[in-house]
């Protein structure tokens, strides 16, 4: 029995078809067109008008996104972004320190347990012009109360005395990542996952939570707030322990949870250290795979984030550093990705830095030696500072590329006065050279890092717009057509799923977002400022929180 | 010597540098120490034979004592695992992947279940130019020689005097760490740490090494010693009284460490110095302390 679902408008995306309405049986698309060609096509349909005041598109799909994105929000939100939890509730960005400090006092408050560790996420010190947070401060929120703040690029924290005191890090504490006063004494901050881990019980306690099965649960209620149907989670842990896979499977295939979830595997995570057993074990899992949930992708971290001065780069920074830092060995990479490959599986792998293209592109190229497999779908991921020579490369190697082009917005302005400078910042994320050469493009959010919001990207995207006003390499920006074909054609063919998704086109599965405005009415400057209404997952509605 | 705190050692260096050959080396030893490594890669190491049970929770236990661990879930669940095994380990090496910082690994070394014993690279003297003008990785081997407490230049049997004196040359522009000649000085200090009360100095192929009981030694005082070691000792380790409390006294290479120890240990300090018999200086250094 069919289903006729009215919109105001819609649009396919992928698909010639045209019109204002779509027919959906067992939870799959049978025909778009207009009501009257459906009607007379399916006369026994029902016609379901629930969105003739809304605009219809194919779900977004995110492909670069993390898990752990659910979870941060068990602890304090103190980020200089408005964003908004699982809930949907708005959180207003911290724009000074003190704002932070009053979002912790309040939140210190309404704690009952006075020895329970307050938690909090998101600090990210390099908007606040050279101030730092340190214990001094938070001791102004509680001198009892332990006190645990991790920034933004999670390689960081500030605690309070209270938590020095209660974990025994004092003068003596030789960690070089326990920065100290003239006096020897800790000023609170942890660098690095060894300093941090000094904080004991505050700081396993915040990963924990990062990982748990609540956290995955509030993941999918942050991708169908945002609209997105089918969500990735990009290597944030291992899948080799039956405990992790299972787990996943309990909560995506769930019915109630509200995404359909493509969970990579990340070697440099844990799991199996030979390449071979890796991709034996994703190949088993892959076997798992279910409607909603699937394995099957495997994911590199080749360098590592621009903001923090350790991608690989041609260039030094114009601060003066010379480089970044590699997580694989340049030497090895070929004989890494060479088992996933002739294995089958989807690659793919984060290079942020064009010196880390470079080694991957060249490793690419030998292990094909001059013949990539047909459909490989190897992506290139963050591709942030990619050159258009390597984007020629890439075209004929057939690799895909996914683009953070949140940058812009967060952190466009730092890119031009601290990280690589005008000329540099002008050409990241260069989506229009992507397109231009052929390759298949995407853009994402890269959540937790920035928060999940494919119109939010989209917009990016399309304006290249920074904080202050500065458009970044206005020639890059692509139009309202290019920027939602990335957000849900784009990748849901590196996922491999465009076959079921990414388009309103019959035979796909009836995933679909309802928008409270056109974007192809109210174009490029308006995309993030529309509202998702709903979601629909097979033919059922996904109400937003 | 022994303390609550398991000794950490940090093996780093760039491929095709010996770190296999040196962790098998320790994972085969005959020494009756109960060793734990975490490695990068179990293929690359030879323990198939020596296995004693099949892996669980990512740690093999081999017949001699060693047990062998992938960090399957990460370092800090790998760490959490070694300092709760029982009968407790001995001594903990971490092999550092190619490109990994061993530094910041090493900063594992000082939270509370361990103590950071040293950070030793391994360097092939005969492909380390190379990597070191490498355009990809050259910055990324400097950084790893100029964060390590010792070198070992490996595979000087099959270099030439002038390879041998290039990559001399090139480890002294990145690092003021000292270079050892081979790792038998690395594997002493692993596997012999513990000389049974005093011992007169013994001479092996390429080093020297002493014990002997310290007097009683202030804090400032140990450090200031430490500091003034002359070049030829790569190596102090050992425990002395204040009085008060116990010190744990620790030098490798040029970099000294003086903290105060819970533990139940009598006073002994080993240095061991990287010629082949013990010279007058350090006998000289060693007696200073009395003073």
């Amino acid at each position: 029995m069919s289903t006729i679902f009215l919109a105001r408008s819609l649009h396919a995306i992928d698909a010639a078809a045209s019109g204002d309405a779509v027919a959906v049986d067992e939870g799959r698309i049978t025909a778009v067109g207009s009501l009257a060609e459906l009607r007379s096509a399916l006369p026994n349909a029902t016609v379901d008008d629930r969105y003739a005041e809304a605009t219809l598109l194919p779900g977004f799909v995110e492909a670069h996104s993390h898990s752990m994105a659910g979870g941060m929000w068990r602890h304090l939100y103190v980020g200089f972004f408005d964003n908004r939890d699982p809930a949907g509730r708005l959180w207003l960005g911290c724009k000074t320190l003190d704002a932070v400090l009053d979002r912790l006092r309040e939140a210190e408050a309404a704690l009952d347990d006075p020895n329970e560790t307050l938690r909090a996420w998101g600090l990210d010190p390099i908007y606040f012009s050279g101030d730092r947070l340190v214990a001094e401060h938070l001791d102004r929120v509680s001198s009892t109360r332990p006190i645990f703040v991790i920034h933004a690029s999670l390689h960081l924290a500030t605690v309070n005395t209270a938590l020095m005191e209660r974990e025994h890090i004092n003068a003596d504490s030789l960690a070089d990542g326990v920065p100290k006063d003239g006096a020897g004494h800790p000023i609170g901050e942890l660098q690095e996952p060894a300093a941090m881990s000094l904080a004991g019980e505050g700081f396993t306690g915040m990963f924990r939570a990062l990982m748990a099965p609540e956290g995955i649960t509030d993941y999918g209620k942050l991708a169908r707030n945002a609209g997105v149907t089918t969500v990735v989670d990009l290597g944030s842990g291992p899948i080799a322990s039956d405990s992790i896979a299972t787990m996943w499977q309990q909560v995506v295939n769930d019915p109630a949870f509200p995404a359909r979830v493509s969970v990579f595997h990340n070697p440099g995570q844990g799991g199996p250290a030979s390449l071979d057993e890796v991709a034996e074990m994703v190949v088993r899992r892959r076997g798992e795979s279910t409607d909603k949930l699937r394995f099957g992708g495997v994911k590199f971290v080749l360098d590592g984030s621009i903001q923090g001065y350790t991608a690989r780069v041609t260039e030094p920074y114009i601060n003066g550093k010379e480089n970044g830092l590699w997580l694989v060995p340049p030497a090895q990479l070929e004989d890494w990705i060479r088992p996933v490959l002739d294995a089958g599986l989807l690659l793919h792998v984060h290079c942020n830095g064009d010196q880390a293209a470079d080694v991957l592109i060249d490793a690419f190229a030998k292990v094909t030696a001059g013949s990539p497999p047909a459909d490989h779908r190897t992506t290139v991921q963050h591709s942030q500072l990619t050159r258009r020579d390597q984007y020629e490369r890439m075209a004929e190697l057939g690799m895909c590329a996914n683009l953070f082009s949140n940058h812009f917005w967060y952190w466009g302005d730092q890119h031009v006065d601290l990280t690589v400078g005008p000329e540099r910042a002008a050409r990241m994320n260069s989506a229009a050279t992507v397109l231009e050469l052929g390759i298949p493009l995407s853009i994402h959010c890269d959540a937790s890092v920035t928060p999940l919001g494919s119109l939010h990207v989209a917009w990016c995207a399309a304006n290249r717009q920074t904080v202050s006003g500065r458009v970044l390499g206005p020639d890059e920006r692509l139009d309202v057509a290019q920027a939602m074909h990335a957000i849900t054609m784009g990748a849901a063919y590196q996922l491999r799923m465009d076959d079921e998704v990414g388009s309103i086109s019959p035979g796909k599965r009836a995933d679909f977002v309802a928008l409270d405005a056109d974007p192809f009415v109210v174009g490029a400057e308006g995309l993030r400022d529309i509202n998702v209404l709903s979601t629909m997952l097979d033919g059922v509605e996904q109400s937003v929180g | 010597m022994s303390s609550d705190r398991i000794p950490l050692t940090v093996i780093g260096g760039y491929l095709g540098a010996g770190k296999t050959t040196l962790i098998n080396k320790v994972l085969n030893g005959d020494h009756g120490r109960r060793i734990a490594v975490i490695v990068n890669d179990f293929g690359d190491v030879a323990i198939d034979e020596m296995l004693l049970e099949p892996a669980t929770g990512g740690i093999r236990a081999l017949a001699n004592g060693c047990v062998c661990c992938a960090a399957v879930d990460g370092l800090a669940t790998a760490l959490e695992d070694i300092a709760a095994l029982r009968p407790a380990i001995e001594h903990l090496i971490i092999e550092v992947s190619g490109v990994g910082d061993p530094w910041a690994v090493a900063q594992w070394g000082r939270t509370p279940r361990f103590d950071l014993d040293g950070v030793i690279a391994l360097a092939d003297a005969v492909t380390l130019p190379r990597w070191l003008a490498d355009v990809y990785v050259g910055d990324t081997v400097r950084q790893q020689l100029a964060a390590s407490d010792l070198i070992v230049l490996s595979r000087r049997d099959i270099a030439s005097p002038e390879e041998i004196r290039t990559a001399e040359e090139s480890v002294a522009a990145a690092s003021s760490a000292p270079i050892l000649e081979s790792v038998d000085v690395v594997l002493d200090m692993l596997l012999h740490p513990r000389a049974a009360g005093q011992a007169p100095s013994r001479a092996h192929a390429e080093h020297s090494s002493i014990t002997f009981v310290p007097p009683r030694v202030g804090r400032d005082r140990a450090t200031t010693w430490l500091d003034a070691a002359p070049l030829e000792v790569v190596r102090v380790k050992g425990f002395a009284s204040t009085g008060e409390m116990m010190l744990l006294l620790q030098r490798v290479g040029r970099r000294s460490e003086v903290v105060p120890r819970l533990g139940l240990e009598s006073p002994r300090v080993t240095v061991i110095a990287a010629v082949p018999t013990l010279p007058a200086s350090v006998e000289e250094w060693i007696d200073s302390l009395r003073e």
